[in-house]
């Protein structure tokens, strides 16, 4: 349920959000700042992964689709900039040109596999996201081929930091804002139950196509500030293992949740980069939480910490009744 | 031209063994199993590691597709069971299956490619202009084989015939009295032995690594799809379709893009025929 907008509960509550996600990009651009190395890298990755990743929320989270194909977007804004960085283009014009561009292929794909459900919609963007990479692999003279190729600076280093540290918080922003509107709405009555959507009125095919293409711009400008810090891309940074690692991140962290996005990046990144286990044993560790979680906490540590925190407690009797059950959306 | 049909066949039985695994699996529980890539990895490498510490190469094939329907019912068991009323979670948890699977190969045998030798490596067909490798041929004997065997077990026996009316509605199958679970647990056998099968046939002529499967993987989801999700016999029409489309577009177009033509057939099933080419009651578009 939406907390409507007009009432003064509404408004406190927008203000709430709007300074915490302002805080929340302050702290971040400090973290960008300070943490030097490989914690730095660490950082850096998840505040990157944030920004894609609140695509994915919508499209995912919201919508209940499993799409794949996040990382071929990802990587497309990666690609895209840096070939038209390479032309000698300004980097404004580079970077609005490769969200754009990778926009466009996100309506193609979004035209081809919105009609189709569940399974058929996870195996073609899986599909999608390996013949993006091969091509990647291959055009060796636009590309560079396996190994990558080197990103030019557009925006200096300070400038990158503060617009990762902004798009964080702009982004998350936009995501509360989407998750409230009728088109989150519609997104959620399609994750619901997708025939009684449709029998409603909700248009669930556009509707659909419409996350997909908005899904696409956030991955697509999280891959043009990537590429921009980190000065080199690769194939290898794009595989559909790391769309699955991806997905991962949004179920673990809870689906359609505002914060989602932050907490399954941090989670993932954390256990890929920080905790040193071996080659693959991370990933194992991984596969099985995520799969646990799945099973046990489908909503999610989010989901999980709420639904703890609202049940009531029967061994301490004299603690006041909870609060009569809120909107489950306002919570998160 | 007939040599770059023959490399069809071969890919197209290749895909038509995994995609049949794919499809029964898909059939009796709706689950798009992409951990089949990992059992097909596993199944390799016991392959491998049986005949690398001596053993006839029959006996390591045997280890390797026994090791193939192990771990597929291990899948069942420790997780597709339980997420049997939420069919939602069914592509989440597969793909953390297939990350756990090929992580413990890469794990417990390395990231570097082994090659494995069969005793028909050097033996070479040929009729006319057409040359065929041994282990190509092998291959394409084991999936024939496979699949009439299959197909004697589907049409022939009364387990068979309490598969497929499981695969036709499952809530008239329980109510009729069909142990589900022991159903769910066959056809993953089955999808694994077949996984097996496909693994110690194609292992010769690629290299064995973790991430051998992945490509045959979404071409045989291809295949599942053109044949229509659930359907046996779609698979194998789907398989050699596929296969043929690879191999000509390798062929004439690029080698490097083969899985990419898998692709484009996937597109243009979608958007002309989202019925599949032939239709089963598995529904797959709004």
């Amino acid at each position: 349920m939406r907390v409507p907008a007009w009432t003064a509960a509404g408004w406190t509550r927008h203000a709430a959000t709007a300074a915490g996600l302002t805080a929340l990009s302050v702290v971040a651009y400090l973290l960008l700042k300070g943490v030097q190395g490989d914690r730095g890298q660490v950082v850096l990755l998840v505040v990157v992964w944030a920004i894609a990743l609140t695509g994915l929320n919508l499209i995912t989270g919201l919508g209940g689709y499993p799409s794949l194909a996040h990382v071929s977007f990802f990587g497309g804004g990666a690609y895209l900039s840096a070939y038209l960085l390479g032309k000698g283009l300004p980097m404004a014009l580079c970077a609005l040109l490769a969200v754009g561009g990778t926009m466009l292929a996100g309506l193609v794909v979004a035209l081809v596999f919105s009609r189709t459900r569940g399974q058929y919609f996870a195996i073609g963007t899986m599909f999608f996201t390996a013949v993006t990479n091969l091509v990647l692999t291959n055009a060796a003279d636009v590309t560079g081929g396996p190994n990558g190729r080197p990103v030019d600076l557009g925006f200096s280093l300070d400038t990158t930091l503060v617009l990762l540290a902004a798009s964080l918080g702009l982004s998350l922003g936009a995501f509360y804002a989407l998750s409230r509107s009728r088109f989150g709405d519609r997104l959620r009555a399609i994750r619901e139950d997708e025939d009684l959507a449709q029998h409603v009125g909700v248009p669930t095919a556009r509707v659909m196509l419409i996350a997909m293409v908005v899904s696409s711009a956030f991955g697509a400008w999280a891959g043009v500030l990537f590429a921009q810090y980190n000065g080199v891309i690769a194939p290898s940074q794009f595989t559909f293992v790391q769309g699955f690692l991806m997905l991962v991140a949004i179920g673990l962290g809870g689906g359609g949740r505002l914060l989602a996005p932050l907490v399954g990046s941090a989670v993932v990144i954390g256990f890929t980069q920080l905790i040193k286990l071996g080659p693959g044993v991370s990933q194992i560790v991984l596969g099985v939480l995520f799969i646990l979680v799945t099973l046990l906490v489908p909503n999610g540590i989010l989901g999980g910490i709420t639904a703890l925190r609202r049940r009531p407690r029967p061994t301490a009797p004299d603690v006041p009744a909870p609060a009569p059950a809120r909107a489950k959306e306002v919570a998160s | 031209m007939i040599q770059v049909l023959v490399n069809g066949v071969f890919l197209g039985c290749l895909f038509a063994v995994v995609a049949v695994g794919l499809t029964l699996v898909y059939g009796v529980m709706e689950v798009p199993n992409f951990a089949h890539a990992g059992v097909i990895v596993l199944a390799a490498y016991t392959t491998w590691s049986v005949s690398h510490a001596g053993a006839p190469f029959a006996v390591a094939a045997l280890a390797g597709i026994a090791c193939g329907g192990l771990v597929s019912v291990l899948t069942e068991v420790l997780a597709y069971r339980w997420i049997i009323t939420r069919p939602a979670a069914a592509p989440a948890v597969a793909l953390g299956l297939l990350l756990i699977l090929q992580n413990v190969a890469l794990r417990l045998y390395g990231g570097e490619g082994r090659s494995l030798d069969t005793p028909y490596d050097t033996v070479l067909l040929k009729a006319g202009s057409v040359s065929l490798p041994g282990v190509k041929a092998a291959l394409i004997v084991l999936a024939v084989l496979s699949l009439v065997a299959l197909h004697l077990l589907l049409s022939r026996t009364s387990l068979g015939r309490a598969m497929r009316a499981v695969a036709q509605d499952r809530e008239a199958a329980a109510m009729l009295g069909i142990p589900m679970r022991r159903q769910y647990s066959l056809a993953f056998l089955i999808a694994g032995l077949l996984g097996g099968v496909a693994a110690v046939a194609y292992g010769p002529t690629f290299q064995v690594s973790p991430y051998m499967a992945d490509d045959v993987l979404l071409s045989a989801f291809v295949v599942v799809v053109l044949g229509g999700l659930g359907s046996v016999w779609g698979a194998v029409a789907g398989g050699l379709v596929l296969g043929v489309v690879e191999g000509l577009g390798a062929a004439y177009v690029s080698a490097a893009y083969q899985s990419a033509f898998g692709f484009l057939i996937l597109v243009l099933i979608l958007v002309l025929r989202p019925g599949g080419l032939r239709s089963t009651n598995a529904r797959r578009v709004a």
